[in-house]
């Protein structure tokens, strides 16, 4: 079972221009002790994807639908998909009521308000929060709710063979009213997400730590870098500063970094020694998840690959599980057991790494994986992706990858893809003719 | 926008460059004094960074000359030299057989039209207020260039559809926010094409480039070549960028060059320690690749206080005692391929297969991560 679970997660930025469509439908698994890449090219979305599943967006953010489930505490829930399913069928039904209403109501006339609030509503069941769920299972929640009530009554009067319906009957109840999801804890009525949350700050850094992009420049020059890691551990957890300190020497030691040098300023460590002490600020409350934003971009190769065999030890040492973001297939490649290929906002392939590889399903993975020069085999002319990727307030309808598909055929323009699932599973790809590319073997690339 | 062919070919071979040398670097240094009390230089004496220290190699008509190495090693400083943007503290660099420090005004005007630069920013390189047209059309009115406006326009026109800016009508009232990264690195590279260069210097040009439009970038540059067969030197921190672009290539550490050869021999018989490292750290876009550990210790020592002997000594495998005391003599060891190592000869024939020293542990023993509840 996941971890983390992403689902149909839509975050937009509020802009000027409008709205920013920077995580648009987004479902991601990520197992417990698994290492996950996410790839794409610069403004795809990757960053807010992570931060959304940190919890930490920026102001001008909305969470317009979706959830983010993380079964840190207790376990995961085999009775989720049950109640999504439920639930979803119910979605469809009243979708087709509404879409059916709609074309009813004449787009003239007073009455723009009714098709104002029928849109909405569709708007609600197409991208469901937490929220939506529980009023779609409104009946199941109310008698699940009753059985626990009264299985804990027995329970309580000592009578030991209700320990099991009972624990059956909370984690049914649990799934249906979507516990553990992120975002129905702290997002506001309006979609943007409180900045603080007593539940949320016992996940944060404690069960999913972030290490960010960028974030070895944004050091504090005036004090000692293992201060600021101190500073780190002591914020949440009531520990003095010789057991701080302590902890601060063992993870220099994981990560690569001497312990005497924890008392240098961040200026007097290297490029690859700030990464590592960033990285051991990510581990230093014993997280179950790490996401890793860009952890090597700003690195020289041969910096950049030690830390990288660095991480991969670590993570296999402590069994933790890992999202790993770059802009970069090869470095991905290089570490994770599956790839999430994003544009656009979407997520456009995911597979197991080497399927990603072996049996491309999407064009963009294919000019993505054509356009990386290489050291190893012959010398081949590289691949370009004409044009540049599209503006993400007004992306191309349809298909959003089509101004740039060489595949593209008339219903790329109108239609947007659904997603295809390959027969054995673990590979998906969100393009009209994946079955097709499936069937001929996978699209090749030098 | 020139989308490359669907059916992937072979690059063609370069052309064979027995014609003459362009640029000629020999000896070439560049110290730079640091400012007293910014470094604690207890001796007083006064400290320097030697950013270039003794490099030396010839460009030909019409080749790719690929720069490359880690953050630091000099890269940037050795282009700017060759632009005299910068003046050399010790050594010369000719420019068709005339050393470019004593030219006189009348032909330091025309080197400054004969060599022409293109920087990692596309962002930073254009000025934001010109229009792509103004952008274009200033160096061909400094230099005198086009007896009218239309004409000038026809030039630049002419550049833009080269750059793969095409129709370049559509381009001319553009403003840099109003065109896509790789757009604007073609615009750059029209405005150093529309004069006409004998010679390139493109520092990290694809750098900042996402990997879907660097490519593109790419074979502009190559198939520029072909058209004109003027040289480039091409700067990178890549090299794989650098095996993509370049005929030969120069590796760089800490101001010298360890290692040159031409491009295929690099990759296919890397001798100099450092070259192999950096050969071995190059992630593979293939995820059944099989890594090795990266041949190489310690971290990259400051510029300021160079290692004694061979300044790789200190994190390469091989290092000997030899190696601490005496500068490495440069060893060709097959023509055209030339390394700066005391083993040059042995790593290249096989014989020192394995390192005397072996790679330091990928990392020192590893405890279990603290507990939280200390
Ligand atoms: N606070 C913000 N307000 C408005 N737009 C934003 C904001 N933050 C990000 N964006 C936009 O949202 C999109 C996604 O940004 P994001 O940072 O997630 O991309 P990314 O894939 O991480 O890119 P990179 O590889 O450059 O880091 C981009 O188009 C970006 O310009
Ligand atoms: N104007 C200057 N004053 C003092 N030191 C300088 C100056 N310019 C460069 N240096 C130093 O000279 C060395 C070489 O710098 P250079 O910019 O040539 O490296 P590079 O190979 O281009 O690196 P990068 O890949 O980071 O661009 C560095 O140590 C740098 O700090
Ligand atoms: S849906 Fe059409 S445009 Fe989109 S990737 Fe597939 S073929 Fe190309
Ligand atoms: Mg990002
Ligand atoms: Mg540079």
């Amino acid at each position: 079972m996941s971890l983390v679970s992403v689902r149909k997660l839509r975050v937009y930025f509020k802009v000027q221009a409008g709205w920013v469509k920077a995580v648009d439908g987004v479902d991601l698994d990520i197992d417990e002790g698994e290492t996950v890449g996410l790839v794409g090219e610069s403004g795809c979305g990757k960053t807010t994807l992570a931060y959304a599943i940190t919890q930490l967006l920026p102001s001008n953010a909305y969470v317009l639908g979706g959830q983010v489930l993380f079964h840190g505490e207790g376990g995961s829930n085999p009775y989720r998909p049950e109640y999504w399913g439920l639930a979803e069928s119910r979605f469809q039904r009243d979708l087709e009521d509404l879409r059916a209403k709609l074309a009813q109501t004449p787009k003239e006339d007073g009455s723009s308000q009714d098709r104002q609030e029928l849109e909405e509503e569709i708007g609600r069941l197409e991208n469901p929060l937490s929220e939506t769920y529980r009023t779609h299972l409104d009946a199941e929640i109310k008698t699940l709710q009753k059985q626990v009530d009264t299985l804990t009554e027995r329970w309580q009067a000592n009578d030991p063979s209700v320990r099991r319906p009972l624990i059956e009957a909370r984690r049914r109840l649990s799934a249906a009213t979507q516990e553990g999801d992120l975002v129905d804890i702290t997002r506001l009525p309006d979609g943007r997400l409180r900045e603080y949350h007593p539940k949320l700050n016992a996940i944060r850094w404690k069960q999913i730590a972030m290490v960010f992009q960028g974030a070895m420049n944004a050091l504090n020059p005036v004090y000692t870098v293992g201060d600021q890691i101190i500073e780190a551990i002591q914020t949440h957890e009531d520990v003095d500063d010789g057991q701080a300190r302590t902890r601060v020497e063992e993870l220099y030691r994981l990560v690569g970094i001497p312990p005497d040098r924890i008392d240098n300023y961040p200026h007097e460590y290297s490029g690859g020694m700030k990464q590592r002490a960033m990285i051991a600020m990510a581990l230093a409350l014993n997280p179950k998840l790490v996401i890793m934003d860009e952890p090597t971009t700003a690195l020289d190769v041969i910096t950049a690959s030690r830390i990288m065999d660095e991480v991969l030890r670590i993570q296999k040492q402590l069994k933790m599980t890992l999202l790993i973001i770059s802009h970069d297939v090869s470095t991905v490649a290089k570490v994770a057991d599956r790839i999430c290929v994003m544009y656009a906002g979407q997520l456009v392939e995911e597979s197991a790494s080497k399927n990603i590889f072996s049996r491309t399903l999407h064009p963009y993975t294919q000019g993505l994986l054509g356009a990386f020069p290489s050291v190893k085999g012959e010398k081949r002319r590289l691949e370009a992706i004409p044009g540049s990727p599209p503006s993400l307030v007004t992306p191309p309808k349809g298909c959003r990858f089509n101004p740039r598909c060489k595949y593209v055929q008339d219903v790329c323009l109108v239609q947007e893809p659904a997603y295809f699932y390959t027969p054995e599973g673990g590979h998906r790809a969100l393009c009209h003719f994946s079955k097709d590319f499936y069937e001929q073997g996978g699209l090749g690339h030098t | 926008m020139s989308a490359g062919s669907a059916v992937p070919e072979v690059v063609e071979a370069p052309p064979v460059a027995e014609d003459g040398v362009v640029v000629s670097v020999q000896h070439l240094k560049k110290y730079y004094q640091l400012k007293q009390g910014f470094l604690k230089s207890l001796r007083g004496e006064p400290v320097s960074v030697r950013a270039v220290d003794g490099i030396g190699f010839d460009l030909r008509q019409g080749e790719i000359l690929g720069l490359v190495g880690e953050s630091g090693c000099g890269k940037t400083t050795t282009g700017r030299l060759i632009a005299r943007l910068e003046t050399p503290t010790e050594g010369r660099i000719l420019f068709q057989g005339v050393d470019i420090a004593v030219l006189d005004p009348r032909d330091l005007f025309r080197f400054r039209r004969d060599l022409q630069m293109i920087f990692q920013d596309p962002y930073e390189s254009l000025n934001p207020r010109y229009s792509v047209l103004r952008a274009i059309s200033e160096p061909l009115l400094i230099h005198g260039i086009g007896e009218s406006r239309e004409e000038r326009e026809e030039l630049v026109i002419r550049a833009l559809e080269e750059a793969g800016l095409r129709p370049g009508q559509d381009f001319l009232d553009r403003f840099p926010h109003e065109m896509s990264g790789g757009q604007r690195q073609r615009v750059a590279i029209a405005r150093a094409i529309v004069l006409n260069p004998k010679v390139i210097i493109a520092d990290e040009p694809v750098s900042m480039l996402d990997v879907s439009i660097r490519a593109g970038v790419m074979n502009l540059m190559l198939d520029l070549r072909a058209r004109h067969r003027m040289p480039y030197v091409f700067i990178t921190h890549d090299i794989a960028v650098a095996r993509y672009m370049s005929d030969r290539i120069n590796v760089m550490y800490l101001g010298r060059i360890v290692e040159s050869a031409p491009t295929e021999e690099v990759i296919a018989h890397p001798t100099h320690p450092y070259t192999r490292a950096l050969l071995t750290a190059v992630p593979i876009p293939d995820p059944e690749h099989v890594y090795t550990a990266v041949p190489i210790q310690g971290e990259l020592p400051s510029p300021i206080d160079l290692p004694s002997g061979c300044r790789f000594r200190t994190r390469c495998v091989y290092a000997q005692e030899i190696c601490k005391l005496v500068r490495p003599p440069v060893v060709e060891v097959v023509p055209g391929h030339s390394v700066e190592c005391h083993f040059a000869e042995d790593i290249f024939e096989g014989r020192l297969e394995a390192p005397p020293m072996a790679p330091e542990p990928v990392a020192p023993p590893t405890p279990e991560l603290p507990s939280t509840d200390l």
